[in-house]
């Protein structure tokens, strides 16, 4: 080694100028993973600076904290941002102190917020204030180029020298090029004539000289060519990696190193001092924060318990209150009650949820609506102060409302303080195989063919490379490549969008805490940061988030206090209705919000629940977590047998008792972390982490060692370990908390109780907040005739925009409300057209077709979209005659109107019933006639068919044939290859198995018919009958010859 | 009048032509062959292609309707054209009633205009070439066929769906005039066909060439001309590392006599494609013949015509090329690469990313410095570079070059100006996987 090198090793090394992949299509590193390397290298600082762009420094930060305490003390984690002035300088700011840092994210923000999604723009005038405190390095270009230039360079080097003074450096950065020499003698020209200091940096643009190809591939995507034809556009070579100490030492002179050094200790900045300031508005002057909680949350007490406050309660909220003071956790509580207030003022209906929500003081301030004396949640399991995490309530609102709420924030707090968080869109498998083969020259045929089946992605290497050389054009090495680079891609970040509804709110401007920038759509701006981010670094953000059921919900409420007088709220429900219950345990939700699945309706009448807490669960159980993680089985054994469940240590019956002794909840998962394997609340907040990124990112394997070594040490033995940690795999990024599923289980019951007593408003609210859930508003009719209410079909003489209820039409001795149809359902209406029949009407009524057209000034095809769906009925003899005239119609200038010339009469056939329910699902997608099976059932009788009513009455095993109309095919992700057909005939709806084998076999009649024929064998358990299929038939055509047999023709 | 309509469910297909209007033209100009009056109208997603002759002129010449359609539909089929026949008194009514031929391959022939209303009530009317919306519209007023619209008072019909509606029945029944705009046979003539598939061989040309050839054969009877030579124009397609290159030859076919029978084409054709290697695969074939001569005057001079084409450049290649092989041909090209081997290369043929250069000098090529790094590179380059002994004096460098992974010649390398030991400056590479060394370029 020689005495430069040697040297060299001693004074160390910062790497000033870094892009990691958060410079889109540049860096080929992740954050993690260049500070890593830094600290392996032994470097003594690492500066991230992307492009413009703070969004991967949190990473970076976290990155840092996983490194062994020793590693973590010697390498400095250097906050700053490249960037490329409009007039070509390349510059890199460093921020030495925090008032730097906010420098640099307004300066971010500067740039990013004139520019479309994506890019920016600054000027050298930019950077000539606000930056009095950043350090700044001018990465001098690689060669002067064009005569005159070292002109130019001279005076950029002066306006770097007068605007930065003290503060300003000449980056060399040296890669084995051509010109390295005359670099390094250029640079030390300038520094020397215009005394400024040189400095050693790296451009680093991967961690590891071996992401060559990778970084080459993106700048083939940047370019938008094929790494064939991107040509000069590379690098020559992968020298911007960063780079040993010993091989620096050759390259620089040592002076240049031991600069950088001495930059890197003048930044002392961490992400770790950022300090959050709530919004100071939300307390009264003269008040603290905790007694304005209080305040306010005895207030909501009395509102919540009139006849006062039970004892256990009072304490119960003592001792919440107490913890959040203790937290400091007061301001998060008034900023979600103080949007929360705003939508209850406009009667927007809104339910919280998270750990924080399941609290006394939550029900008390109306964040939710699930009294805690309903279940023996306590807040504490949720918030505690060992975790050093924020509490975490997210607020959902009537979807169609929610802009409503978000314009508030905004109001509120102006863009200044309030912003969306992001969401870090990455590459997944699909993405990067179509940009790293489009970069390899496949053909778009063969990249539509390869993300088409980009399931064999999953096969072991070698089958895939010959499945994928099969497919393509591509020579057989370009595949391996291929392969390669999608595995490494995979998981990159590609761009930033906006959170579904993460606000984060803050007393001073945000953009001193973090750059904000546009997102694509117009007038939304997102902070560079996503919500782990933001987690990570304890800010407070605000989940305002849409929810379909809200909607229906209220929607039901003002019906119900419509036709009834009688005004329900979410907390008025009765609880424990046991009419609710039986209603639940039949299977029968069609419509109930989360258990009105397939899957949920078959598990119902195994797992019985009976209480809320059992909802609680089955909201929870029947999700691909739980059910990969087979906990499902296990879980219904024991319910059938609670005496026989056996816990492996009292510790963990404390933690299982309530799920009989299989971990079901994400909660419970930490729990078992904590109290069997010894993890600390926060390794195991760790862990949840993980698990929520597992499959993306992977990293579960050290929880793996750390949780069967945790639990062999407790003596738990070993194949209980493999077991737990299996669930905690399959429960990946699915794990449901306990603390949301409470909160939907409230919705879940309030829906339930409002299917089973009031389903004629259920079904016209769900019906009026299409589209949302799982049915259409053909299976809700056709279920809620079946709970014995009377639908009404669409009249322009009575129908609303939206259903309706009438008492006066319902049928004698009937305690629930007609359901009449609105013009929404009528294909083809727009909600104006709608509108104006209905403005029109409440002057007068109709008493022609031609008046109708007039008045409501309706066009041609509105009016024949009326008549073809049946909502002319009573302005004529039949649905032909109807459209006949409606075709007719004259709209005539000025004076004339009104006095079209009349018509000789003509003879239409008046249509037949079949005819009749063919028009009303084509054009109202529904029927208030027969079901069309009704019509075809002696006919299917004579062929051997069994209806859903009669599968009740047949043997399991038995061999049947079916038949009905296809309402839904699904292929979950977790149940391997088995199809799940939804047929519905007049009585009720069939559950169709079809096996891998069956559907591959007759994809065609299961995905083409409208009516499909199934003979199979009849399979039945716990009251749930399932027909497995043998073989399909596409009856489709049985449906036209309805059309046909009421008119005989050729 | 009569009118035959000839329905062509697969024409675009079958044709082998770019569009379909190249491939009606095609049709039309054989079909002139029997009637004077030929029109066509092009298909679009719901209709398939129609064309028509009429058929009452040509009595005299081709004796009753029913065997002309029976000869034009065999030779449809020897053709290998799908398609669907109907004649009828109107035009509308023949392409109505090829519906009908469609369902079990009996062309319905209608000759009389008596009650042709009748006839035509009990269909369905979905048949009827009104817009879908019209017959939409018809059908929810409870109309099912054809004798049910007709049924209807025509003012309340053009009331309802406009003159267009009623113009059309109109003319359905024979009540007005249908005027067609009729074909006019081409003065020179030219047929493409474009293949779905690259044929490798010319055996595959075969097939296609005789349907085209026959086509050629019904045109040049229509015209009453015969011919003494016509062209076969092949385009050929090259892949290339993903992209593709495109060029064409031309074959001309003489004869010592003027003819028009397809069958004396194809034997010409066949001996002279026996002997002919494709340079690349064809992706289309073009037939085309500018001069005609009466059926009876003999020419001689065969290959007088051919000569004239010579100065053309790609046909002076594509003889270079056959007479010296494909190889023998080449053109110097830029490639931007950070490999200086990769700089420059020559190809037998030209693509369009690069630009062609002047200069060819055995194995010692004349480099081009053109990398945007202006690196110093010297004035000729070895290729392939020559392994050598370590140098002793390096003048300057490193200059990394690590680059190419993406074709298999992925290099990591670091070059220097070396002095070699009469003086002269090399420009040398460490090559760092093999850890040996080699000259690539000199300073002369």
């Amino acid at each position: 080694m020689s005495r430069a090198v040697r040297a060299a090793a001693v004074r160390g090394y910062a790497e000033l100028h870094a892009l990691s992949n958060f410079s889109f299509l540049r860096g080929a590193s992740h954050p993690a993973e260049l500070v890593q390397q830094a600290s392996t290298l032994g470097y003594r600082a690492l500066a991230l600076t992307d492009e413009c762009s703070l969004a991967g420094v949190v990473r970076a930060h976290e990155a840092l904290q996983d490194l062994p305490e020793a590693e973590r003390q010697r390498l400095r984690l250097i906050i700053g941002a490249q960037f490329r002035t409009s007039c070509g300088m390349t510059l890199v700011l460093l921020a030495p102190s925090q008032r730097a840092y906010a420098q640099i994210c307004q300066l971010i923000t500067l740039g990013r917020r004139r520019s479309p999604k994506g890019e920016y723009r600054l000027m050298r005038a930019d950077f000539e204030s606000g930056l009095c405190e950043c350090l700044a390095l001018w990465a001098l270009p690689d060669q002067p180029g064009q005569p005159g230039a070292i002109e130019t360079e001279m005076q950029q080097a002066r306006w770097l020298r007068d605007f930065f003074p003290g503060r300003g450096w000449l980056a060399v950065e040296l890669h084995r090029g051509a010109h390295d020499a005359e670099r390094l003698v250029r640079a030390q020209a300038l520094g020397q004539a215009l005394e400024l200091p040189l400095v050693a940096a790296g451009d680093v643009h991967m961690h590891v000289r071996e992401r060559r190809a990778l970084q080459d591939v993106l700048t083939a995507i940047r370019h938008g060519c094929t790494i064939d034809t991107v040509g000069w556009r590379l690098h020559p070579n992968g020298e911007r990696h960063l780079r040993a100490l010993t091989e620096l030492a050759q390259l620089y002179p040592p002076g240049l190193l031991s600069e950088s050094v001495a930059i890197a200790e003048r930044c002392s900045f961490s992400l770790a001092q950022l300090r959050y300031e709530y919004p100071a508005e939300l307390v009264p002057p003269g008040l603290t924060a905790s007694e304005h909680l209080r305040a306010l949350t005895e207030t909501g007490a009395a509102r919540r318990w009139p006849g006062g406050i039970p004892s256990a309660v009072r304490e119960l909220l003592g001792r919440e209150l107490a913890l959040i003071a203790e937290l400091g956790y007061e301001h998060f509580f008034l900023t979600v009650e103080d949007v929360v207030r705003y939508a209850r003022e406009h009667r927007i209906l809104c339910q919280g949820r998270g750990s924080a929500a399941n609290s006394a003081v939550c029900f008390a301030l109306g964040i939710t609506d699930v009294d805690p004396a309903r279940m023996s949640l306590l807040f504490e399991r949720f918030i505690s102060r060992e975790r050093n995490e924020p509490p975490d309530i997210d607020v959902d609102f009537e979807h169609e409302r929610r802009e409503e709420v978000m314009q508030y924030i905004y109001r509120k707090y102006g863009r200044e303080r309030a912003a969306l968080a992001a969401t870090v869109i990455c590459y997944r498998t699909r993405s990067a195989i179509r940009d790293v083969a489009r970069a390899l020259g496949a053909a778009d045929r063969d990249i539509q063919r390869l993300t088409r089946l980009h399931m064999w992605w999953d096969q072991p290497g070698e089958v895939r490379h010959q499945m994928a050389a099969r497919e393509l054009s591509l020579p057989a090495a370009r595949v391996a490549l291929l392969m390669r680079l999608v595995r490494e891609l995979v998981g990159f970040p590609r761009h930033l969008s906006q959170h579904v509804g993460g606000f984060v709110i803050s007393g001073e401007p945000l953009s001193c805490l973090v750059p904000i920038e546009n997102a694509a759509m117009a007038d939304r701006t997102v902070i560079q940061w996503d919500k782990d981010d933001l987690e990570s670094l304890g800010l407070l953000k605000v989940d305002v988030l849409a929810l379909g059921m809200l909607t229906a919900l209220r929607r039901c409420f003002d019906l119900v206090a419509g036709y009834s007088g009688r005004r329900l709220t979410p907390a008025s429900i009765p609880p424990k209705d046991s009419a609710t219950f039986d209603m639940i345990c039949r299977g029968e939700t069609v419509g109930v919000f989360q258990i009105e699945s397939r899957a949920q309706m078959s598990m119902l009448p195994r797992l019985q629940p009976r209480s809320f807490y059992d909802l609680v669960i089955e909201v929870a159980i029947v999700r691909p977590g739980p059910i990969q993680g087979d906990m499902v089985h296990p879980y219904l054994r024991h319910r059938e047998n609670p005496e026989a469940v056996r816990y492996p240590s009292e510790e963990l019956k404390g933690v299982l008792q309530r799920t009989l002794g299989v971990p079901i909840f994400q909660e419970q998962v930490m729990q078992i972390a904590v109290v069997a394997a010894g993890f600390t609340p926060g390794e195991a907040d760790g862990l949840r982490r993980a698990m929520a990124a597992w499959k993306r990112r992977g990293g579960l394997e050290p929880y793996r060692e750390r949780l069967l070594a945790g639990m062999a040490a407790k003596g738990y033995a070993r194949e209980f370990a493999e077991q737990i940690y299996k669930q905690i795999l399959g429960f990946g990024e699915y794990g449901f908390p306990e603390s949301h599923s409470a909160s939907f289980a409230l919705l879940t019951y309030v829906s339930s109780w409002l299917k089973c007593h009031e389903p004629a408003a259920f079904a016209a609210a769900l019906i009026n907040s299409q589209p949302m859930g799982f049915y259409a508003p053909a299976q809700l009719t056709q279920d809620a005739r079946r709970s014995g209410v009377t639908v009404l079909p669409v009249d322009v003489s009575v129908s609303d925009w939206d259903c309706t209820l009438e008492t006066a039409t319902a049928p004698a001795g009937s305690s629930q409300p007609a359901l009449r149809l609105g013009l929404r359902l009528v294909r083809g209406l727009s909600e104006a057209q709608g509108a104006q029949i209905v403005q029109a009407r409440a002057a007068q009524a109709f008493h022609s077709i031609d008046d109708l057209a007039l008045r409501a000034a309706l066009s041609q095809r509105a009016l024949q979209n009326l008549a073809a769906a049946g909502a002319l009925a009573c302005l004529s003899s039949h649905r032909h005659a109807a459209s006949w005239r409606a075709l007719g119609v004259e709209r005539l200038p000025g004076l004339l109107q009104g006095l079209s010339a009349e018509e000789p009469p003509v003879q239409l056939a008046a249509p037949g019933e079949g005819e009749q329910i063919l028009a009303d699902y084509r054009h109202l997608g529904l029927t208030t006639g027969r079901h069309p099976l009704a019509l075809l059932r002696s006919r299917l009788r004579h062929l051997g068919f069994s209806s859903s009513a009669d599968l009740q009455q047949l043997d399991d095993g038995r061999r049947v044939r079916v038949g009905g109309l296809v309402t839904h095919m699904q292929q979950p992700a977790t149940a391997s290859g088995v199809v799940f057909a939804s047929l519905e005939d007049e009585s009720g709806i069939l559950n169709i198995i079809l096996w891998p084998k069956v559907f591959a076999a007759q994809r065609r009649e299961a995905l083409e018919s409208s009516l499909l024929v199934i003979d199979g064998t009849l399979q039945r358990r716990d009251r749930v009958a399932h027909v497995v299929a043998r073989r399909l038939h596409n009856r489709s055509n049985w449906l036209g010859s309805l059309q046909r047999s009421s008119r005989d023709f050729r | 009048m009569l009118w035959l309509c000839i329905r062509l469910p697969a024409l675009r297909h079958e044709a082998l032509a770019a569009d379909e209007g190249e491939a009606l033209e095609r049709l039309c100009a054989w079909a002139y062959q029997w009637s004077s009056r030929v029109c066509s109208r092009r298909g679009d997603e719901m209709r398939p292609p129609l064309l028509w002759l009429e058929l009452a002129a040509s009595r005299a010449l081709f004796g009753e309707p029913a065997a002309l359609l029976a000869r034009i539909e065999r030779e449809l089929r020897d053709m290998g054209y799908s398609h669907v026949c109907a004649i009828a008194p109107t035009p509308a009514a023949a392409a109505l009633l090829t519906h009908s031929s469609a369902r079990d391959g009996v062309s319905r022939c209608l000759l009389t205009h008596v009650a042709l209303g009748e006839q035509l009530a009990s269909l369905p009317l979905r048949l009827l070439a009104l817009p879908l919306e019209t017959r939409d519209a018809l059908r929810s007023a409870g109309l099912a066929c054809i004798g049910e619209v007709l049924a209807m008072p025509r003012a309340a019909l053009a009331r309802r769906f406009g003159p267009d509606c009623t113009h059309y029945l109109a003319r359905l029944l024979g009540e007005v005039d249908d005027p067609q705009p009729s074909f006019r046979l081409p003065a020179v003539y030219r047929a493409r066909c474009v293949f779905d598939y690259d044929l490798q061989d010319t055996q595959g040309l075969l097939f296609p060439l005789q349907r085209l050839l026959q086509e050629f054969q019904g045109y040049l009877r229509a015209r009453d001309r015969a011919v003494l030579n016509f062209r076969l124009e092949l385009e050929h397609v090259r892949r290339a590392s993903g992209s593709r290159e495109h060029s064409s030859s031309t074959l001309t076919i003489g004869l010592s006599t003027p003819a028009r029978e397809a069958a004396r084409f194809l034997t010409l054709v066949r001996e002279r494609l026996q002997n002919l290697a494709l340079s690349a695969p064809v992706s289309a074939l073009t037939l085309a013949a500018d001069a005609f001569t009466a059926p009876a005057v003999v020419q001689a001079d065969l290959f007088g015509s051919e000569t004239q084409q010579l100065g053309e450049l790609t046909h002076l290649l594509d003889r270079l090329r056959a007479r010296l092989g494909v190889e023998a041909v080449q053109e110097l090209l830029l490639y931007a690469d950070h490999r200086p081997e990769r700089a420059f290369g020559s190809s037998p043929s030209a693509t369009a990313m690069t630009r062609r250069v002047d200069a060819h000098t055995g194995s010692i090529t004349a480099a081009i410095t053109a990398s945007p790094t202006n690196a110093a590179r010297p004035g000729a380059l070895l290729a392939p570079a020559q392994h050598i002994e370590a140098p002793t004096t390096l003048l300057t460098g490193p200059e990394r070059i690590a680059s190419g992974w993406w074709d298999g010649d992925d290099v990591v390398r670091d070059y220097y100006v070396a002095r070699a030991a009469d003086g002269s400056r090399q420009w040398v590479f460490h090559d760092l996987r093999e850890n040996s060394w080699y000259l690539q370029g000199l300073w002369i």
